[in-house]
């Protein structure tokens, strides 16, 4: 949308009454292929584009949404979001949309080559996926997954002068496969994302997940009780999303349904742990340079050492706490990456994980009992404000015992407790890896081991 | 829109498209968020767009545009037959859609109350009331929170077989939240109401009643102890059967997970290749049905056209049947049911639960507790764990009762009742005749993300599972 389009709309926003206005606009070019069977099911492209106008008057915000980008439209919408305003009546806490802030570009967030690529050379990626996991062995009965390949345009105005824009392109690759011998089953997964085409290995992705499936043949049952949980870096991001995010994000804390409530600037895990929340690393997917308000990203610290340090703020609930934004306003829908149609709420960019010393098979030499797994599956927070989530193994589990991987084992159910977790953390690797499971947070970290987690065979 | 979708769907088949239909739709949103007396946001929405499904080759292509001119959807209906194309590479299964009676219809939904009858300021108005209401109960309520979302659509479906169905569609739902805190408890507690239709369907309830019952409980809950973890006699709730039906009777019932199509995220089913043998007790009735008027997941006709129709599933005991797709009926040799919904025009239709549910039996409530010795009665639903193949599972409840010589004893806060698929429903020996459909508006499937709105319910279940209290505080 040029820019001149943008000023109207804050002009006019203004003519009618707003103190602040801020326009988001984003198009957004999708293409999925989905697989099943061994083979494409489906191929799938969207294009969309729309803009979201938020309006402040005497400190009540009212915001509203449209894809009509007709200049009719468009006064209609500013017209609505207006209006809204008046309902919602003052937020007294509000200071104001942000100021604008030199924005430090990230490096690497884009690929022309991603943005352009023709729908064959993105089928031909997918089944290059598939060959690898289906050729890895006999053994192998079904392959399916996903590639997403996407691009992000983005562009962000409001009245005080922020005046930000930036394009970025995604590749995200997935495959489950599913192996099968002498009547026993098992499944693996592999995944790979990336913001350019020369990073991403599609024969890694899926010879990963035939690897883990056929390891994983001839799981055996474990008894209940307590374990060491090795957890590589992909089901440990369906804890940052899930169970982990609900404790940083300001919105919780201020609802006092975190689990770190009043443990700000105090220990909260082993001090071997620092996570941090980092949209700078450059190439990286969540990779961005300012957040949806046009808020300069940076390096967070969330866990240094240890200790609980930040929260996640936008810039709505930052003024509810008198503090600044942290660049963390995200406007997330169903697809992935950006949304226009979600008003802005503090969330992770990409979780980081510092990684440790030790090597993985370090990790994995140094326990006694444990469960080492590469997938985890329905993972919920079942008291946010405890820290009690459950969990169940879905792929790649095996049992450890005195420091050797003994034997695949069949689901189990863990149910525990983020606090305790941390405070048992029993070491952090270093095979750091980005990741992100179904419709949850990016995450960059290594294979990390929690001590004496409760286990349940399924 | 019509003769467009007309002129798009000739240009599919002159492309060499074997079949293509076209969805258009346009749809208006509001919805917002009170918090302890303000409103925390407000959110307004008013979009469009068009979703364009070719199948050629075997291989099915699709491309969604945002944009409605003549020009944009012919190139999206070009876009979309290249994809199909590109699919359609060593294709070895080749997709076929089994036949179905081609419809022209318009299916207008009976709307009492629409947006504009019911502004704003007034659903703003009912939220204060109940958020005030809710923390008037106790000191302990630290945290009330309401939310009204109303969302209309207008859908347009054409496809190259000559099916012409207009759909003009209305949802709304209510959710209420409590919070309550006492000497290091927390107790957070929710009540969801809603269903396709109008304000009327959130209006006829008893909002001030129903946010009174739900502090008050929220408030008991802090005091309350938490259960004994052992397997014992459990009556089920209507509101926890609804989510019980919807992971355990629903999910495994969608053909595409049978198939294994669904193996990638959200999973399979245990039941593959059971028709027609025995999985629960002779007692254990169960339905996919959207022709339930009012219900959040009703509707006339799918997002391939086909007549809506009951699914039967399970019929005394035994598996009978799934949900299908036009596709995955000609897969079973069946005939299609009308299973295949799309969250908006920007996405494939999938094969989706409508109104899942357990059917009704004789049992009253009061026959059903008093030959309990020592059971539990779990009340409402929260957090489930479940296997990918949906067959061992884990529901956490609100509340729950301790029945100790057939009555309601102890109050019990924080409980999960844990069982598996099979043995559960074996054990099932009575069954309620006191039928709920409740709303569930967040179902999740499918690659993008696909949130759907879903009915799911039943009468109080009486059967066997593991019990189990917290592991925090």
């Amino acid at each position: 949308m040029p820019t001149t389009e943008f000023g109207k709309i804050l002009g006019h926003a203004q003519k009618f009454g707003a103190d602040e206005a801020e326009v988001y606009f984003l198009d957004k070019r999708l293409i999925t292929v989905r697989m099943t069977s061994g083979q494409v099911l489906e191929s799938k492209g969207i294009h969309d584009r729309g803009v979201s106008i938020r309006v402040i008057r005497d400190k009540a915000i009212g915001t509203a949404v449209t894809n009509d980008l007709t200049r009719k439209s468009l006064e209609t919408t500013t017209k609505d979001a207006l209006a809204i305003a008046k309902i919602r009546g003052p937020a007294k806490h509000w200071k104001s949309l942000p100021k604008p802030k030199k924005v430090k570009p990230v490096p690497d967030i884009f690929d022309r080559k991603i943005a352009e690529m023709e729908m064959n050379e993105t089928v031909n990626l997918a089944i290059r996926m598939l060959d690898q996991a289906k050729g890895f062995s006999r053994k192998i009965v079904d392959v399916s997954g996903s590639l997403n390949v996407f691009t992000d345009n983005v562009q962000i105005m409001n009245t005080h002068g922020v005046d930000v824009s930036q394009i970025s392109t995604s590749i995200l690759g997935s495959i489950t496969t599913e192996a099968e011998k002498e009547g026993s089953r098992s499944s693996g997964v592999g995944f790979q994302g990336s913001c350019s085409l020369k990073e991403f290995n599609p024969e890694r992705v899926g010879k990963e997940s035939a690897d883990m499936a056929v390891r994983s043949l001839g799981a055996q049952k474990l008894e209940a009780g307590d374990y060491s949980l090795i957890l590589e870096p992909f089901p440990l991001a369906e804890v940052t999303s899930y169970v982990f995010a609900g404790a940083v994000i300001s919105k919780m804390y201020q609802d006092k349904v975190s689990c770190f409530q009043g443990k700000l600037g105090k220990v909260v895990s082993d001090k071997s742990l620092s996570v941090y929340d980092d949209p700078t690393m450059a190439g990286c997917l969540g990779a961005t340079s300012f957040d949806d308000e046009g808020v300069p990203t940076r390096r967070l610290p969330l866990i240094e050492k240890g200790v609980f340090k930040n929260l996640l703020y936008d810039t709505f609930y930052a003024s509810k706490d008198n503090v600044a934004s942290t660049g963390n306003a995200r406007r997330t829908g169903n697809l992935p990456g950006r949304s226009y149609s979600s008003i802005p709420f503090p969330e992770p960019h990409n979780f980081v994980v510092d990684r440790g010393t030790q090597s993985k098979n370090e990790l994995i030499e140094d326990t006694k009992r444990g469960i080492l797994v590469g997938r985890i599956w329905y993972t919920y927070a079942l008291h946010p404000e405890r820290g009690d989530f459950s969990t169940t193994t879905r792929s790649g589990a095996f049992f450890v015992q005195n420091g050797e991987i003994k034997k695949p084992i069949l689901p189990m159910r863990i149910y525990d407790n983020l606090p305790r977790c941390l405070k048992n953390l029993g070491g952090v690797a270093n095979d750091v890896k980005q990741v992100t499971p179904w419709f949850g947070y990016y995450l960059t970290a290594p294979t990390v081991r929690f001590d004496s987690v409760k286990a349940t065979p399924v | 829109m019509e003769d467009l979708a007309k002129v798009v769907m000739e240009n599919a088949l002159k492309l060499g498209a074997k079949y293509a239909d076209i969805r258009i739709e346009h749809s208006r949103g509001e919805g917002f968020l009170l918090e302890n007396g303000n409103v925390e946001h407000i959110t307004s929405d008013s979009t469009v767009g068009a979703g364009i499904r070719v199948l050629t080759k075997g291989a099915w292509g699709f491309y969604a545009t945002t944009s409605l001119d003549r020009k944009s959807l012919l190139d999206a209906v070009k876009r979309a037959y290249k994809m199909a194309l590109s699919s359609s590479q060593r294709v070895k299964e080749p997709s076929k859609l089994a036949p179905v009676k081609v419809v022209q219809d318009r299916d207008v939904i009976k709307v009492k109350k629409k947006m504009d009858d019911f502004p704003l300021e007034e659903r703003v108005q009912l939220a204060k009331d109940c958020d005030s209401t809710m923390r008037k109960v106790s000191k302990k309520i630290h945290r009330a929170a309401v939310s009204i979302s109303g969302d209309t659509k207008k859908k347009l479906f054409f496809s190259t077989e000559g099916a012409l169905i207009t759909h003009d569609m209305m949802k709304c739902y209510l959710s209420l939240r409590a919070v309550a805190h006492e000497a290091g408890i927390t107790e957070d507690q929710n009540h969801l109401e809603g269903g396709t239709g109008g304000f009327e369907t959130i209006e006829k309830k008893d909002s001030i009643k129903l946010s009174e019952e739900l502090a008050k409980k929220t408030t008991e809950l802090v005091r309350a102890p938490t259960a004994p973890t052992e397997e014992m006699t459990v009556i089920m709730d209507q509101d926890f059967i609804s989510l019980l039906s919807h992971e355990i009777i629903g999910h495994p019932s969608e053909a595409d997970r049978v198939l294994g199509k669904e193996a990638a995220w959200a999973g399979v089913a245990w039941w593959k290749g059971m028709i027609g043998q025995r999985v629960g007790s002779d007692l254990l009735n169960a339905s996919d049905d959207p022709q339930i008027e009012g219900a959040l997941g009703y509707y006339k006709y799918d997002d391939e056209g086909v007549p809506a129709t009951e699914k039967v599933l399970i019929r005394d005991g035994i598996l009978v049947g799934h949900m299908h797709s036009r596709e995955t009926a000609a897969v079973f040799g069946v005939e299609p049911n009308g299973g295949m919904r799309a969250t908006s025009s920007q996405f494939v239709p999938l094969i989706r639960m409508s109104n899942t549910f357990i059917k009704p039996g004789d049992w009253t409530f009061e026959e059903m507790i008093e030959d309990v010795k020592r059971g539990i009665y779990a009340v409402g639903e929260k957090v489930p764990s479940i296997d990918n193949r949906r067959y061992n599972w884990q529901i956490s409840c609100m509340w729950a009762y301790m029945i100790e010589k057939g009555e309601l004893t102890k109050l019990l806060r924080d409980v999960t009742i844990a069982g598996t698929a099979p043995v559960f429903f074996k054990s099932i020996d009575a069954v309620g005749k006191d039928f709920i459909l409740r709303p569930i508006p967040n179902c999740g499937k499918g690659d993008p993300m696909q949130t759907m709105y879903v009915g799911n319910g039943g009468p109080h279940i009486r059967g066997r599972a593991q019990v189990m209290g917290t592991r925090g505080k």
